[in-house]
């Protein structure tokens, strides 16, 4: 089986073709077409230019994505685009390139779950089976959940406000360090001393799974204001370890009680899969890593390629779907919010990101 | 002309586009293999609509390597107007763009171009028409009706649709197959950034 995935459900345009055959899942090509160049002068994303950068290169990357491949389109058994969530203007456009090449060569077309690609990416990584436990850690996104089945999701929790990639941009963006945050922030906390700020441990050792980043971000601000000049080199790397370390214990917290929820419903064997791409950051893999241990869980993290945005996972995701028999017609409706699990209850001010 | 259907729609195009090619290849009895080519809509227009319209067709010009045929809203609106109605004038296609400058181009009585596609202020459109007469045509008149009474020029109405009619496009792509390679790129015609303000405050001039 092979299925052509796209992705353009926020800042990265993305291509990729996937073959299954006989279990034995192949990336044949993976095309990415980050848009970071176009929305740094704005500090943040900013959906119409995203829509724009969309269309502008959508098609250019299947086609690459083909060649790469070294595949035609009569040797695909389906057409895999993120239906949603994300940002409406560029879920449009994926969606439909999508169902122009699945009418043009009469192919099924799957409409995924952005999420659920994420979600599903370490069964095409690693061969997961289910159920395991996932933290979804993103931009837009921050939750645990339980994954047991393809469209079969148990919601933990989720944030109240912020996501966790939302905090980081937002610290780096008071600390200077630029667009996107994250990683340079990652980068300014290798120097820094985590003890020298005590900042807030968010939702830490309350019921649950649920996340909060707010707060956090407004200790940030207030440590930033309460420095006596503009924050100087060494004052940036404290501040990003500090935050850093304050980060990496709400997570460890918030999975411990995934971990313990997890065996409650379904045994004492968890795998905690990372998905998302907060997952890049080392400081928050090691934790992970620290607390599997200590509860003698088994992590997994996909290569950080297919953490962050990506169309692989949108094909693997079309593949499962596939084989489910579970596609889309053509009249599909591209949805800005599309919840993995449906049942769980809505966080209050969590937005799209419930 | 095999087959034609138009649905007026405020949104929900996303969904209703691919069901209504297949209504109209269906009805023409035909499938995508028998396409040669393919034309568009480019703009101006809602963006979102726009880019519902140019992601389906540069998807089926990519699936079906067939050549494509953009086309501009104003070259669209200008096809479908009787000749009876131009009378000597200069034609004014102006479209409503939610704002106060509506997008336009003005042509002349022979349908030759006299502007680019262009978005202004009522004010410098009038500078531009001149003292010649014109018919203006498009849903764009009302934002400008009231700076033209005033300056008293020598204008009217055309009765031509007020929106872009997939007929128009079809006909104008007969008629200029095959397309020119600027023509065969199917980039949108916006004729607007987007609406940003960079993270030092500036209004962004990007897009």
């Amino acid at each position: 089986m092979i299925v052509l995935g796209i992705e353009t459900s926020c800042d990265e345009t993305a291509a990729a073709i996937i073959s299954d055959e006989g279990g034995r899942p192949r990336i044949l090509s993976n095309q990415v077409l980050s848009q970071h160049e176009d929305h740094r002068p704005f500090g943040g994303i900013v959906p119409e230019v995203a829509a724009r950068a969309h269309l502008r290169h959508v098609d250019r990357l299947i086609k690459d994505a083909l060649a790469e491949a070294g595949i035609d389109f009569s040797e695909l058994d389906g057409v895999a685009a993120t239906g949603g969530p994300g940002l409406i203007g560029g879920v449009i456009v994926g969606v439909m390139s999508g169902k122009a090449i699945a009418a043009v060569h009469d192919l099924p077309f799957i409409a995924v779950n952005h999420l659920e690609g994420h979600a599903l990416t370490a069964r095409l990584t690693d061969q997961v089976a289910f159920p395991y436990l996932l933290l979804l850690v993103s931009g837009g996104h921050c939750q645990i959940l339980a994954v047991e089945g393809v469209g079969a999701y148990q919601r933990f929790g989720t944030t109240v406000d912020d996501a966790i990639g939302e905090a980081f941009d937002k610290t780096a963006k008071m600390l200077g360090l630029g667009y996107p945050g994250g990683p340079a922030l990652e980068q300014a906390a290798q120097k820094g001393d985590p003890e020298r700020f005590k900042l807030p441990r968010p939702m830490r050792g309350r019921e649950g799974c649920d996340f909060s980043f707010s707060g956090l971000k407004t200790a940030v601000r207030q440590v930033v204001q309460n420095l006596d000049q503009p924050p100087t080199e060494k004052d940036v790397a404290d501040i990003a370890a500090s935050f850093h370390a304050a980060v990496a214990d709400v997570l460890q917290d918030r999975c411990r009680h995934g971990i313990e929820r997890f065996r409650r419903r379904h045994g004492d064997d968890v795998t905690l899969v990372v998905a998302g791409g907060v997952a890049a950051n080392r400081t928050l893999r090691d934790a992970l890593a620290g607390l599997c241990k200590a509860e003698q869980a088994t992590l997994v993290c996909p290569p950080i390629n297919l953490c962050t945005d990506n169309a692989a996972m949108i094909a693997w995701a079309g593949i499962e779907r596939l084989r489910q028999g579970s596609v889309d017609d053509l009249a599909f409706a591209p949805r800005p919010r599309w919840p993995l699990d449906p049942d769980a209850p809505a966080a209050i001010g969590a937005g799209v990101k419930a | 002309m095999l087959a034609y259907r138009h649905e007026s729609m405020a949104r929900g195009q996303a969904e209703a586009l691919f069901p209504i090619i297949q209504s109209v290849l269906s009805e023409a009895g035909a499938g995508y293999a028998e396409l040669e080519g393919l034309a568009v809509t480019t703009g101006p227009g809602s963006f979102t609509g726009l880019r519902i319209g140019l992601a389906a067709a540069r998807g089926i010009v990519l699936a079906a390597s067939i050549p494509a045929l953009g086309v501009t809203s104003f070259d669209a609106l200008l096809q479908a107007m009787p000749e009876a109605e131009i009378d000597g004038r200069a034609i004014l296609v102006a479209l409503d763009s939610k704002r106060s400058d509506p997008y336009f181009q003005l042509y002349s009585a022979t349908r030759e171009p006299l502007s680019s596609p262009n978005s202004c202020l009522p004010e410098e459109v009038l500078r531009l028409i001149g003292d010649r007469p014109v018919v203006v045509i498009g849903d764009g008149i009302a934002g400008i009706s009231e700076a033209f009474d005033s300056a008293g020029i020598d204008y009217c109405l055309g009765d031509a649709p007020l929106s872009v009619d997939a007929r128009s496009i079809a006909t104008l792509a007969e008629r200029n197959w095959p397309p020119s390679i600027e023509a065969g790129v199917l980039e949108p015609l916006y004729l607007r950034s987007p609406d940003t303000t960079s993270s030092d405050g500036t209004p962004s001039r990007t897009g």
